[in-house]
Protein backbone atom coordinates (compact mmCIF):
# COMPACT_ATOMS: atom_id res chain seq x y z
CA UNK A 1 0.00 0.00 0.00
CA UNK A 2 2.71 2.46 1.03
CA UNK A 3 4.48 2.19 -1.82
CA UNK A 4 1.90 3.37 -4.00
CA UNK A 5 1.57 6.37 -2.45
CA UNK A 6 3.94 8.77 -4.64
CA UNK A 7 1.58 7.69 -7.57
CA UNK A 8 -1.44 8.52 -5.92
CA UNK A 9 0.00 11.56 -4.47
CA UNK A 10 0.30 12.79 -8.23
CA UNK A 11 -2.91 11.14 -9.65
CA UNK A 12 -4.31 13.21 -6.73
CA UNK A 13 -2.82 16.08 -8.11
CA UNK A 14 -4.42 16.06 -11.29
CA UNK A 15 -7.76 14.87 -9.59
CA UNK A 16 -7.96 17.82 -7.93
CA UNK A 17 -6.93 19.96 -10.48
CA UNK A 18 -9.80 18.94 -13.11
CA UNK A 19 -12.01 18.97 -9.84
CA UNK A 20 -11.35 22.83 -9.74
CA UNK A 21 -11.50 23.78 -13.41
CA UNK A 22 -14.92 21.93 -13.30
CA UNK A 23 -16.02 23.83 -10.87
CA UNK A 24 -14.57 27.17 -12.53
CA UNK A 25 -16.27 26.62 -16.05
CA UNK A 26 -19.36 25.06 -14.27
CA UNK A 27 -19.95 28.56 -12.61
CA UNK A 28 -18.86 30.95 -15.86
CA UNK A 29 -21.21 28.38 -17.54
CA UNK A 30 -23.84 29.05 -15.35
CA UNK A 31 -23.42 32.66 -14.82
CA UNK A 32 -23.22 33.21 -18.54
CA UNK A 33 -26.41 31.45 -18.50
CA UNK A 34 -28.82 33.30 -15.75
CA UNK A 35 -26.97 36.28 -16.67
CA UNK A 36 -28.48 36.48 -20.36
CA UNK A 37 -32.32 34.96 -19.35
CA UNK A 38 -35.20 37.21 -20.62
CA UNK A 39 -35.87 39.17 -17.57
CA UNK A 40 -39.92 39.51 -16.15
CA UNK A 41 -42.24 41.82 -17.66
CA UNK A 42 -42.21 44.84 -16.16
CA UNK A 43 -44.59 45.36 -13.32
CA UNK A 44 -46.33 48.77 -12.32
CA UNK A 45 -44.58 50.12 -8.90
CA UNK A 46 -47.11 49.49 -6.17
CA UNK A 47 -47.88 52.95 -5.00
CA UNK A 48 -49.55 52.98 -8.00
CA UNK A 49 -52.40 51.31 -6.99
CA UNK A 50 -53.17 54.29 -4.19
CA UNK A 51 -54.61 56.16 -7.80
CA UNK A 52 -57.90 57.36 -7.58
CA UNK A 53 -60.32 54.50 -7.71
CA UNK A 54 -62.57 53.85 -11.11
CA UNK A 55 -65.72 55.58 -10.30
CA UNK A 56 -63.92 58.99 -9.54
CA UNK A 57 -63.50 59.31 -12.85
CA UNK A 58 -66.66 61.20 -13.54
CA UNK A 59 -64.89 64.19 -11.68
CA UNK A 60 -63.34 65.31 -14.40
CA UNK A 61 -61.36 63.98 -16.97
CA UNK A 62 -58.68 66.83 -17.06
CA UNK A 63 -58.56 66.77 -13.48
CA UNK A 64 -55.53 64.60 -12.40
CA UNK A 65 -55.88 65.36 -8.74
CA UNK A 66 -59.60 64.70 -8.54
CA UNK A 67 -59.17 61.67 -6.06
CA UNK A 68 -60.13 63.53 -2.80
CA UNK A 69 -62.90 61.88 -0.98
CA UNK A 70 -64.88 64.54 -2.16
CA UNK A 71 -64.67 63.93 -5.69
CA UNK A 72 -65.52 60.53 -5.07
CA UNK A 73 -68.22 60.76 -3.25
CA UNK A 74 -70.06 63.30 -5.29
CA UNK A 75 -69.55 61.40 -8.51
CA UNK A 76 -71.29 58.26 -7.00
CA UNK A 77 -74.10 59.28 -5.58
CA UNK A 78 -74.52 60.95 -9.20
CA UNK A 79 -74.07 57.74 -10.55
CA UNK A 80 -76.65 56.08 -9.30
CA UNK A 81 -79.48 58.96 -10.28
CA UNK A 82 -78.46 58.30 -13.80
CA UNK A 83 -76.89 54.89 -14.39
CA UNK A 84 -79.66 53.81 -16.54
CA UNK A 85 -79.43 56.35 -19.13
CA UNK A 86 -76.04 56.35 -19.60
CA UNK A 87 -76.18 52.88 -20.50
CA UNK A 88 -79.31 53.54 -22.69
CA UNK A 89 -78.25 56.15 -24.85
CA UNK A 90 -74.33 55.98 -25.06
CA UNK A 91 -74.53 58.74 -27.77
CA UNK A 92 -76.39 61.36 -24.85
CA UNK A 93 -74.51 60.38 -22.33
CA UNK A 94 -71.63 63.07 -22.13
CA UNK A 95 -74.21 66.04 -22.36
CA UNK A 96 -76.65 64.53 -19.63
CA UNK A 97 -73.87 63.44 -17.82
CA UNK A 98 -72.16 66.80 -17.91
CA UNK A 99 -75.35 68.79 -16.79
CA UNK A 100 -76.42 66.68 -13.95
CA UNK A 101 -72.85 66.72 -12.54
CA UNK A 102 -72.19 69.50 -9.82
CA UNK A 103 -68.35 70.49 -10.54
CA UNK A 104 -68.34 69.42 -14.43
CA UNK A 105 -64.77 70.22 -15.81
CA UNK A 106 -64.20 72.88 -18.42
CA UNK A 107 -63.80 71.06 -22.06
CA UNK A 108 -65.49 67.82 -21.77
CA UNK A 109 -64.44 64.88 -24.30
CA UNK A 110 -67.62 63.83 -26.37
CA UNK A 111 -68.40 60.12 -26.81
CA UNK A 112 -68.84 58.66 -30.14
CA UNK A 113 -71.10 56.81 -31.45
CA UNK A 114 -69.98 52.47 -31.66
CA UNK A 115 -67.46 51.93 -34.46
CA UNK A 116 -65.24 48.56 -34.08
CA UNK A 117 -61.76 49.11 -33.32
CA UNK A 118 -59.03 48.39 -35.92
CA UNK A 119 -55.72 49.25 -34.66
CA UNK A 120 -53.96 50.04 -31.12
CA UNK A 121 -50.69 51.99 -30.27
CA UNK A 122 -48.55 53.04 -27.09
CA UNK A 123 -46.07 55.21 -28.21
CA UNK A 124 -44.46 55.28 -25.15
CA UNK A 125 -43.16 51.62 -24.87
CA UNK A 126 -43.51 51.81 -29.27
CA UNK A 127 -46.44 49.02 -29.55
CA UNK A 128 -48.50 48.85 -32.61
CA UNK A 129 -50.89 45.75 -33.40
CA UNK A 130 -53.83 45.43 -35.38
CA UNK A 131 -56.71 44.34 -33.25
CA UNK A 132 -59.23 41.79 -33.98
CA UNK A 133 -62.53 40.91 -31.72
CA UNK A 134 -62.95 37.91 -29.68
CA UNK A 135 -66.04 37.46 -27.33
CA UNK A 136 -66.51 35.53 -23.97
CA UNK A 137 -65.15 31.41 -23.74
CA UNK A 138 -68.19 28.43 -22.71
CA UNK A 139 -66.69 29.19 -19.02
CA UNK A 140 -67.13 32.92 -19.35
CA UNK A 141 -63.46 34.01 -19.14
CA UNK A 142 -62.28 36.20 -21.68
CA UNK A 143 -61.03 34.11 -25.00
CA UNK A 144 -57.38 35.07 -26.05
CA UNK A 145 -55.19 35.52 -29.44
CA UNK A 146 -54.63 32.31 -30.74
CA UNK A 147 -52.91 30.60 -33.97
CA UNK A 148 -51.83 32.69 -36.28
CA UNK A 149 -53.43 36.11 -34.50
CA UNK A 150 -51.45 35.15 -31.46
CA UNK A 151 -48.55 38.50 -30.88
CA UNK A 152 -51.53 40.60 -31.71
CA UNK A 153 -53.54 42.48 -29.39
CA UNK A 154 -57.54 41.90 -29.07
CA UNK A 155 -60.82 43.97 -28.68
CA UNK A 156 -63.33 42.53 -26.14
CA UNK A 157 -66.10 42.75 -28.59
CA UNK A 158 -68.09 42.34 -25.98
CA UNK A 159 -67.37 45.88 -24.33
CA UNK A 160 -68.41 49.45 -25.53
CA UNK A 161 -66.26 50.35 -28.88
CA UNK A 162 -63.67 52.70 -28.28
CA UNK A 163 -64.99 56.12 -27.78
CA UNK A 164 -68.28 54.88 -26.44
CA UNK A 165 -69.18 56.02 -22.56
CA UNK A 166 -67.77 52.75 -20.63
CA UNK A 167 -64.77 50.68 -20.46
CA UNK A 168 -63.37 49.35 -23.49
CA UNK A 169 -61.15 46.31 -23.33
CA UNK A 170 -58.45 45.83 -25.24
CA UNK A 171 -56.01 42.49 -24.25
CA UNK A 172 -52.35 40.49 -25.52
CA UNK A 173 -50.34 38.07 -24.48
CA UNK A 174 -47.41 39.44 -22.52
CA UNK A 175 -45.34 36.32 -23.27
CA UNK A 176 -45.66 33.59 -25.99
CA UNK A 177 -44.09 29.49 -26.42
CA UNK A 178 -41.25 29.27 -24.31
CA UNK A 179 -40.89 32.60 -22.99
CA UNK A 180 -40.82 34.97 -26.14
CA UNK A 181 -42.32 38.18 -25.58
CA UNK A 182 -45.33 38.70 -27.26
CA UNK A 183 -47.08 42.54 -28.04
CA UNK A 184 -47.84 43.35 -24.09
CA UNK A 185 -44.44 42.17 -22.76
CA UNK A 186 -44.05 46.08 -21.83
CA UNK A 187 -47.83 46.83 -20.80
CA UNK A 188 -46.58 47.06 -16.84
CA UNK A 189 -44.31 50.03 -17.90
CA UNK A 190 -46.48 52.30 -18.66
CA UNK A 191 -47.10 55.27 -16.31
CA UNK A 192 -50.06 57.86 -15.73
CA UNK A 193 -49.76 60.72 -18.11
CA UNK A 194 -48.49 58.13 -21.17
CA UNK A 195 -51.23 57.97 -24.12
CA UNK A 196 -52.30 54.81 -25.95
CA UNK A 197 -54.31 55.96 -29.24
CA UNK A 198 -57.26 53.29 -30.96
CA UNK A 199 -57.97 53.55 -34.55
CA UNK A 200 -61.73 53.00 -35.59
CA UNK A 201 -63.27 51.11 -38.28
CA UNK A 202 -64.57 54.78 -39.37
CA UNK A 203 -61.22 56.10 -39.46
CA UNK A 204 -61.37 58.32 -36.62
CA UNK A 205 -58.89 57.90 -33.77
CA UNK A 206 -59.77 57.67 -29.93
CA UNK A 207 -56.48 58.86 -27.94
CA UNK A 208 -56.44 57.89 -23.77
CA UNK A 209 -54.44 59.06 -21.29
CA UNK A 210 -52.94 56.58 -18.78
CA UNK A 211 -54.43 57.40 -14.96
CA UNK A 212 -53.69 53.97 -13.21
CA UNK A 213 -50.98 51.22 -14.14
CA UNK A 214 -52.22 48.04 -11.40
CA UNK A 215 -51.18 44.35 -10.96
CA UNK A 216 -53.73 42.04 -9.42
CA UNK A 217 -53.57 38.37 -8.49
CA UNK A 218 -55.87 36.50 -11.03
CA UNK A 219 -57.44 34.68 -8.27
CA UNK A 220 -58.58 38.19 -6.64
CA UNK A 221 -59.48 39.63 -9.49
CA UNK A 222 -60.98 42.84 -9.17
CA UNK A 223 -63.86 42.14 -11.66
CA UNK A 224 -66.22 45.53 -10.71
CA UNK A 225 -63.16 47.81 -10.55
CA UNK A 226 -61.97 46.62 -14.33
CA UNK A 227 -64.87 46.13 -16.02
CA UNK A 228 -67.47 48.27 -14.27
CA UNK A 229 -69.44 51.05 -15.43
CA UNK A 230 -67.80 54.68 -15.73
CA UNK A 231 -69.44 57.59 -16.60
CA UNK A 232 -66.74 58.53 -19.59
CA UNK A 233 -65.10 56.72 -22.03
CA UNK A 234 -62.12 54.43 -20.70
CA UNK A 235 -59.66 52.17 -21.72
CA UNK A 236 -58.64 48.50 -20.09
CA UNK A 237 -55.41 47.18 -21.31
CA UNK A 238 -55.03 43.78 -19.99
CA UNK A 239 -52.23 41.42 -19.94
CA UNK A 240 -50.39 38.61 -17.74
CA UNK A 241 -47.59 39.55 -15.37
CA UNK A 242 -46.13 38.74 -12.39
CA UNK A 243 -44.31 35.42 -11.22
CA UNK A 244 -44.26 32.07 -13.93
CA UNK A 245 -46.33 29.40 -12.08
CA UNK A 246 -44.18 26.27 -13.46
CA UNK A 247 -47.19 23.88 -12.69
CA UNK A 248 -50.23 25.98 -13.95
CA UNK A 249 -48.03 27.38 -16.91
CA UNK A 250 -49.41 30.81 -16.89
CA UNK A 251 -48.61 33.70 -14.89
CA UNK A 252 -49.92 34.25 -11.18
CA UNK A 253 -50.94 38.07 -11.85
CA UNK A 254 -53.00 40.62 -14.61
CA UNK A 255 -51.75 43.74 -14.99
CA UNK A 256 -54.05 46.46 -15.81
CA UNK A 257 -53.84 49.68 -17.38
CA UNK A 258 -56.74 51.85 -16.47
CA UNK A 259 -57.13 55.10 -18.96
CA UNK A 260 -59.44 57.30 -20.19
CA UNK A 261 -60.24 59.33 -23.15
CA UNK A 262 -58.98 62.82 -23.55
CA UNK A 263 -59.51 62.98 -27.61
CA UNK A 264 -61.29 61.77 -30.09
CA UNK B 1 -111.52 59.44 5.20
CA UNK B 2 -110.73 62.80 3.38
CA UNK B 3 -107.19 61.58 4.27
CA UNK B 4 -107.49 58.46 2.73
CA UNK B 5 -109.01 59.85 -0.70
CA UNK B 6 -106.00 62.33 -0.56
CA UNK B 7 -103.66 59.44 -0.30
CA UNK B 8 -105.40 57.59 -3.26
CA UNK B 9 -105.16 60.68 -5.46
CA UNK B 10 -101.39 60.78 -4.89
CA UNK B 11 -101.16 56.99 -5.17
CA UNK B 12 -102.68 57.02 -8.89
CA UNK B 13 -100.49 58.66 -11.08
CA UNK B 14 -97.35 57.31 -8.94
CA UNK B 15 -99.06 53.97 -9.75
CA UNK B 16 -99.75 54.52 -13.55
CA UNK B 17 -96.22 55.78 -13.87
CA UNK B 18 -95.49 52.06 -12.78
CA UNK B 19 -96.86 50.38 -14.67
CA UNK B 20 -96.12 52.18 -17.65
CA UNK B 21 -92.50 52.53 -16.76
CA UNK B 22 -91.88 48.68 -17.85
CA UNK B 23 -93.78 48.60 -20.86
CA UNK B 24 -91.45 51.24 -22.39
CA UNK B 25 -88.23 49.68 -20.71
CA UNK B 26 -87.41 46.55 -21.88
CA UNK B 27 -89.63 43.12 -20.98
CA UNK B 28 -88.28 41.47 -17.76
CA UNK B 29 -88.79 38.17 -18.23
CA UNK B 30 -86.41 37.27 -21.11
CA UNK B 31 -83.70 40.35 -20.51
CA UNK B 32 -80.77 39.80 -18.42
CA UNK B 33 -79.61 42.92 -16.62
CA UNK B 34 -75.61 43.10 -15.21
CA UNK B 35 -75.13 44.92 -12.49
CA UNK B 36 -71.91 46.07 -10.49
CA UNK B 37 -71.42 48.36 -7.39
CA UNK B 38 -67.75 48.23 -5.92
CA UNK B 39 -68.08 48.64 -2.05
CA UNK B 40 -67.45 51.81 0.16
CA UNK B 41 -66.72 52.07 3.83
CA UNK B 42 -69.49 53.58 6.30
CA UNK B 43 -68.53 53.91 9.67
CA UNK B 44 -64.63 53.28 9.10
CA UNK B 45 -64.89 49.46 9.21
CA UNK B 46 -61.71 49.35 7.24
CA UNK B 47 -63.43 47.49 4.94
CA UNK B 48 -63.37 47.36 1.17
CA UNK B 49 -65.18 45.00 -1.54
CA UNK B 50 -67.44 44.76 -4.99
CA UNK B 51 -70.90 43.42 -5.78
CA UNK B 52 -71.85 41.36 -9.14
CA UNK B 53 -74.82 40.52 -10.02
CA UNK B 54 -77.12 39.35 -13.26
CA UNK B 55 -80.53 39.34 -13.05
CA UNK B 56 -82.83 37.36 -15.96
CA UNK B 57 -86.34 37.78 -15.28
CA UNK B 58 -86.54 36.52 -10.92
CA UNK B 59 -83.37 34.90 -11.46
CA UNK B 60 -80.77 36.35 -9.36
CA UNK B 61 -76.98 34.95 -9.76
CA UNK B 62 -74.82 37.66 -7.36
CA UNK B 63 -71.11 37.61 -6.42
CA UNK B 64 -70.18 39.63 -3.02
CA UNK B 65 -66.08 40.05 -2.23
CA UNK B 66 -65.36 41.63 1.04
CA UNK B 67 -62.30 42.52 2.56
CA UNK B 68 -61.13 43.94 5.96
CA UNK B 69 -63.93 43.78 7.98
CA UNK B 70 -64.38 42.37 11.77
CA UNK B 71 -63.21 38.79 11.57
CA UNK B 72 -64.64 35.65 13.71
CA UNK B 73 -67.63 37.68 13.46
CA UNK B 74 -70.93 37.31 11.37
CA UNK B 75 -72.06 39.96 9.02
CA UNK B 76 -75.80 40.50 7.58
CA UNK B 77 -75.86 41.45 4.25
CA UNK B 78 -78.54 42.70 1.86
CA UNK B 79 -79.71 44.45 -0.91
CA UNK B 80 -81.95 47.47 -0.06
CA UNK B 81 -84.62 49.07 -2.59
CA UNK B 82 -87.49 51.43 -2.22
CA UNK B 83 -85.13 54.45 -1.32
CA UNK B 84 -83.14 56.98 -3.17
CA UNK B 85 -81.21 53.76 -4.54
CA UNK B 86 -77.59 55.72 -3.16
CA UNK B 87 -75.53 54.77 -0.24
CA UNK B 88 -75.05 57.63 2.04
CA UNK B 89 -72.57 60.18 2.60
CA UNK B 90 -70.04 58.56 4.93
CA UNK B 91 -69.51 61.17 6.76
CA UNK B 92 -73.11 61.67 7.74
CA UNK B 93 -73.71 62.58 11.48
CA UNK B 94 -75.76 59.15 12.49
CA UNK B 95 -77.61 58.25 15.59
CA UNK B 96 -75.16 55.36 16.62
CA UNK B 97 -71.67 55.28 18.70
CA UNK B 98 -69.66 58.53 18.64
CA UNK B 99 -71.91 59.63 15.25
CA UNK B 100 -72.01 56.07 13.84
CA UNK B 101 -74.57 55.81 11.03
CA UNK B 102 -77.00 53.25 12.10
CA UNK B 103 -79.25 51.16 9.36
CA UNK B 104 -82.11 52.54 10.35
CA UNK B 105 -80.53 56.15 9.88
CA UNK B 106 -79.51 56.09 6.06
CA UNK B 107 -83.21 54.25 5.30
CA UNK B 108 -84.36 57.22 2.86
CA UNK B 109 -80.83 56.69 1.08
CA UNK B 110 -80.93 53.02 0.72
CA UNK B 111 -84.63 51.77 0.97
CA UNK B 112 -86.33 48.99 3.10
CA UNK B 113 -84.43 45.28 3.19
CA UNK B 114 -85.72 43.58 0.06
CA UNK B 115 -83.25 40.71 -0.38
CA UNK B 116 -80.83 38.86 2.25
CA UNK B 117 -78.23 37.53 1.22
CA UNK B 118 -77.92 34.37 3.16
CA UNK B 119 -75.64 30.67 2.62
CA UNK B 120 -76.67 27.87 3.41
CA UNK B 121 -79.86 27.41 0.88
CA UNK B 122 -81.52 29.75 3.85
CA UNK B 123 -83.99 32.18 2.83
CA UNK B 124 -83.68 34.93 1.30
CA UNK B 125 -86.30 37.32 1.98
CA UNK B 126 -86.40 40.10 3.85
CA UNK B 127 -87.43 37.64 6.71
CA UNK B 128 -84.59 36.43 7.07
CA UNK B 129 -82.58 40.03 7.50
CA UNK B 130 -80.71 38.73 11.07
CA UNK B 131 -80.44 35.00 10.19
CA UNK B 132 -76.91 35.82 12.25
CA UNK B 133 -76.21 31.97 11.50
CA UNK B 134 -76.49 31.58 7.71
CA UNK B 135 -74.58 34.75 7.00
CA UNK B 136 -70.44 35.12 6.36
CA UNK B 137 -68.99 34.50 9.38
CA UNK B 138 -65.50 36.46 8.78
CA UNK B 139 -64.13 39.67 7.74
CA UNK B 140 -63.02 38.37 4.48
CA UNK B 141 -65.45 36.11 2.13
CA UNK B 142 -65.97 35.53 -1.24
CA UNK B 143 -70.07 35.12 -1.15
CA UNK B 144 -72.22 33.66 -4.42
CA UNK B 145 -75.57 32.29 -4.76
CA UNK B 146 -78.21 32.08 -7.97
CA UNK B 147 -81.84 32.84 -6.28
CA UNK B 148 -85.62 33.75 -7.23
CA UNK B 149 -86.88 36.35 -5.70
CA UNK B 150 -90.43 38.47 -5.93
CA UNK B 151 -91.63 40.35 -9.09
CA UNK B 152 -91.78 43.87 -7.20
CA UNK B 153 -87.97 43.03 -6.35
CA UNK B 154 -86.60 41.60 -9.97
CA UNK B 155 -88.10 44.95 -11.05
CA UNK B 156 -86.39 46.79 -8.76
CA UNK B 157 -83.10 45.59 -9.74
CA UNK B 158 -83.71 45.11 -13.55
CA UNK B 159 -84.34 49.44 -12.80
CA UNK B 160 -80.73 49.46 -11.40
CA UNK B 161 -82.56 50.73 -8.11
CA UNK B 162 -80.97 48.13 -5.90
CA UNK B 163 -78.03 49.27 -3.15
CA UNK B 164 -76.40 46.64 -1.35
CA UNK B 165 -75.28 46.73 2.11
CA UNK B 166 -73.11 44.57 4.36
CA UNK B 167 -73.55 44.98 8.06
CA UNK B 168 -71.39 44.59 11.06
CA UNK B 169 -68.42 47.18 12.82
CA UNK B 170 -66.38 46.61 15.87
CA UNK B 171 -66.55 50.80 16.75
CA UNK B 172 -64.92 50.30 19.61
CA UNK B 173 -62.08 47.69 18.70
CA UNK B 174 -62.87 45.33 20.99
CA UNK B 175 -62.24 42.52 18.55
CA UNK B 176 -66.16 41.11 19.06
CA UNK B 177 -69.68 42.91 18.20
CA UNK B 178 -70.27 44.61 21.95
CA UNK B 179 -71.35 47.96 23.33
CA UNK B 180 -73.62 49.33 25.39
CA UNK B 181 -76.00 50.37 22.69
CA UNK B 182 -78.34 48.01 21.33
CA UNK B 183 -79.32 47.20 17.43
CA UNK B 184 -81.94 49.66 15.74
CA UNK B 185 -83.17 46.43 14.20
CA UNK B 186 -83.13 43.89 16.84
CA UNK B 187 -82.23 45.06 20.26
CA UNK B 188 -81.60 41.52 21.92
CA UNK B 189 -78.01 42.27 19.25
CA UNK B 190 -75.76 45.07 20.00
CA UNK B 191 -75.78 48.09 17.49
CA UNK B 192 -72.20 47.47 16.45
CA UNK B 193 -73.45 44.06 15.01
CA UNK B 194 -76.37 45.54 12.47
CA UNK B 195 -74.46 48.98 11.48
CA UNK B 196 -73.24 49.47 8.33
CA UNK B 197 -70.29 48.53 7.34
CA UNK B 198 -69.98 48.47 3.59
CA UNK B 199 -72.02 50.07 1.05
CA UNK B 200 -73.00 50.25 -2.83
CA UNK B 201 -75.19 51.48 -5.05
CA UNK B 202 -75.96 49.09 -8.22
CA UNK B 203 -75.37 50.20 -11.60
CA UNK B 204 -75.99 48.52 -14.61
CA UNK B 205 -73.16 47.96 -16.51
CA UNK B 206 -71.67 48.57 -20.25
CA UNK B 207 -70.86 45.16 -20.67
CA UNK B 208 -70.96 41.65 -20.63
CA UNK B 209 -68.16 41.13 -17.97
CA UNK B 210 -65.79 38.35 -18.21
CA UNK B 211 -65.44 36.24 -15.34
CA UNK B 212 -62.11 36.04 -13.10
CA UNK B 213 -58.47 36.52 -14.56
CA UNK B 214 -57.18 36.74 -18.36
CA UNK B 215 -55.06 33.68 -19.37
CA UNK B 216 -52.18 36.30 -21.18
CA UNK B 217 -49.44 34.51 -21.19
CA UNK B 218 -48.09 31.58 -23.09
CA UNK B 219 -44.91 30.90 -21.43
CA UNK B 220 -42.31 31.67 -18.15
CA UNK B 221 -39.57 34.32 -19.18
CA UNK B 222 -37.34 33.23 -16.23
CA UNK B 223 -35.23 29.94 -17.29
CA UNK B 224 -36.96 28.62 -20.41
CA UNK B 225 -34.67 29.45 -23.12
CA UNK B 226 -31.62 29.15 -21.04
CA UNK B 227 -32.49 25.86 -18.94
CA UNK B 228 -29.69 23.50 -20.76
CA UNK B 229 -26.86 25.63 -20.12
CA UNK B 230 -28.11 26.14 -16.58
CA UNK B 231 -28.42 22.84 -15.86
CA UNK B 232 -24.87 22.10 -17.61
CA UNK B 233 -23.09 24.55 -15.44
CA UNK B 234 -24.71 23.34 -12.01
CA UNK B 235 -24.01 19.60 -13.08
CA UNK B 236 -19.99 20.71 -13.60
CA UNK B 237 -20.10 22.54 -10.54
CA UNK B 238 -21.43 19.89 -8.59
CA UNK B 239 -18.96 17.23 -10.09
CA UNK B 240 -15.89 19.12 -9.61
CA UNK B 241 -16.74 19.63 -6.06
CA UNK B 242 -17.53 16.06 -5.19
CA UNK B 243 -15.00 14.76 -6.96
CA UNK B 244 -12.45 17.44 -5.39
CA UNK B 245 -14.16 16.24 -2.09
CA UNK B 246 -13.79 12.61 -3.41
CA UNK B 247 -9.93 13.21 -3.67
CA UNK B 248 -9.39 14.63 -0.61
CA UNK B 249 -10.73 11.94 1.81
CA UNK B 250 -8.73 9.51 -0.56
CA UNK B 251 -5.50 11.25 0.29
CA UNK B 252 -6.41 11.71 3.74
CA UNK B 253 -7.24 8.41 4.16
CA UNK B 254 -4.01 7.14 3.57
Amino acid sequence: MSTEQPGQGRRGAILTALAVLAVVVGVVVLAVGIGTQRPDPPSPPAATSAAEPTESSAAGPDDEGSSTMDAAEGSSTTDAAEGSSTTDAPEAGPTSTASEQQESPGPEVAALAPSEPVEVRLPSIDVTSPLHPLGLADDGTLQVPSGDRYHEAAWYDGSPTPGEIGPTVIEGHVTGAGGVESVFFELGALRPGDTAEVDREDGRTVTYEVYRVDQFPKDAFPTVDVYGPTDVPELRLITCGGEFDEQEQSHVDNTVVYARMIEG
Amino acid sequence: MKRTTALAALAAPALLALSAAPANAHDIDNATVELMAPLEELNDSGGSGEAWAKVTGNEVWIKVEVQGLLDSSPHAQHIHLGGAGECPDPAMEGSGFEGAIRTTDAIDSYGEVRVSLTGNDADTSEAAALDVANFPADGTYTYERTFEVPDDVAEGLHHGDGVVVIHGVDHNGSGEYDGEQMSDLDNSLPSEATDPALCGAFQETQMSAPGGGVQTGGGSTSGMENTGLIAGGALLVAAGAGAFALNQRRRTDS
